[in-house]
């Protein structure tokens, strides 16, 4: 399955596992922070891959995931590669 | 200035060291001094994301920084993000805003790059429910929604005339209804397309975003400085948009609104922009 998380920087420098969003049945789940996975389900997050960038959400499936390492990657809270398990 | 340098311009301009020191003196804190001259005690490298690929670093006697190396903008498209952090700050700091955290460049270990002051116990506004969720109940008083309304309407208009193409949810953090513009490479752009996290057009623009502004639109030695200062880290054209959008919003300031319309009035053409 694939799938990918988000680190959350904390303040001595390290990061901890806060959610996971991951492919299930062709669709998009994520589990974990609250607050965050409901922003990402009513805010989305922007498709850099189109220019200017589009809003996607959970519903477009592998793009969405690929799309989140563009979006979080400040360092404060950061997006992995997509993973398979 | 001399005057040849002020009629015709001049891309990569060096003052002399002892104006630079001068000019560089009127607004820098006591933060950029601890950025820019603690030793560094510890670094870890941060994981994931796409660019950049950030470092934490601990310096010795307190303090943290996010350090962004020059030597990790692999894509030509990201050359030169590290400067555009300082250059974010600076025109925040002279702009009065307060959004950015203290942004420096330095060296650290041999590499050069950008280190911003770490804000700790912040969440990235996607960690946070500055609107409520469907069907959920707000989470925020009055007061917290009007002074988080007062610090988006600034940010919105920070990232106006930066021109911003890239400010969502994972770059701006939120600590006790205050609001924290980070990863700001992608400022200073010239005519491609500007990405806001929220939009006020024609929504009265509060007293105090005037008033700060004004005072700087008004502070005819700071703009020349400042000017100078972002020759130092971005393209002539880039720092010519960036003062032709002041122009522009000066004049939306004196009328009270920014027009929806008026997205394409920012967006300019460096090869026809007036010397």
């Amino acid at each position: 399955m694939q799938y990918v998380e988000f680190y959350k920087l904390k303040n001595d420098g390290s990061q901890e596992v806060i959610a996971t969003c991951g492919m299930k049945d062709g669709v998009v789940v994520c589990e974990g922070d609250e607050a965050l996975i409901e922003n990402l389900a009513k805010d989305g997050i922007l498709d850099y891959s189109q220019s200017p960038p589009q809003k996607i959400f959970p519903k477009e499936g592998p793009r969405f995931l690929e799309q989140l390492k563009y979006n979080f990657k400040s360092g404060y809270l950061n997006a992995s590669e997509i993973k398979e398990k | 200035m001399k005057f040849v340098e002020r009629a015709f311009g001049s891309p990569k301009r060096e003052l002399p060291k002892e104006e630079t020191e001068k000019r560089k003196n009127p607004l820098s804190s006591a933060e950029e001094e601890i950025l820019e001259m603690r030793e560094k005690a510890s670094s870890k490298d941060i994981i994931g994301g796409c660019s950049s690929r950030p470092v934490f670093v601990e310096f010795k006697d307190d303090g943290a920084g996010i350090f962004k190396l020059s030597s990790r903008e692999e894509k030509l498209e990201h050359v030169g993000n590290y400067k555009k952090e300082r250059a974010a700050y600076l025109a925040d700091r002279f702009l009065g805003f307060g959004l950015v955290p203290p942004t420096v460049i330095r060296e650290i270990d041999g590499e050069i790059g950008s280190v911003q002051e770490f804000v700790p116990d912040a969440k990235t506004a996607a960690e946070a429910y500055l609107t409520p969720a469907e069907g959920k109940e707000p989470t925020l008083t009055k007061e917290q929604k009007q002074s988080l309304k007062l610090e988006l309407f600034k940010l919105w208009f920070f990232d106006y005339l930066l021109y911003n193409r890239d400010r969502h949810g994972g770059n701006l953090l939120v600590k006790e209804n205050k609001i924290y513009a980070i990863d700001n490479g992608w400022t200073f752009r010239k005519n491609d397309f500007y990405w806001p996290f929220c939009r006020f057009f024609d929504t009265p623009i509060p007293q105090e975003v005037k008033d700060a502004f004004e005072r700087f639109y008004s502070w005819k030695e700071g703009k020349e400085i400042l000017r100078d200062l972002l020759s130092e880290l971005l393209d002539k054209d880039e720092v010519d948009c960036f003062f032709k959008r002041v122009e522009v919003v000066e004049r939306f300031v004196r009328q009270g609104t920014i027009p929806e319309n008026a997205q394409s009035a920012l967006k300019f053409d460096p090869g026809i922009i007036e010397k």
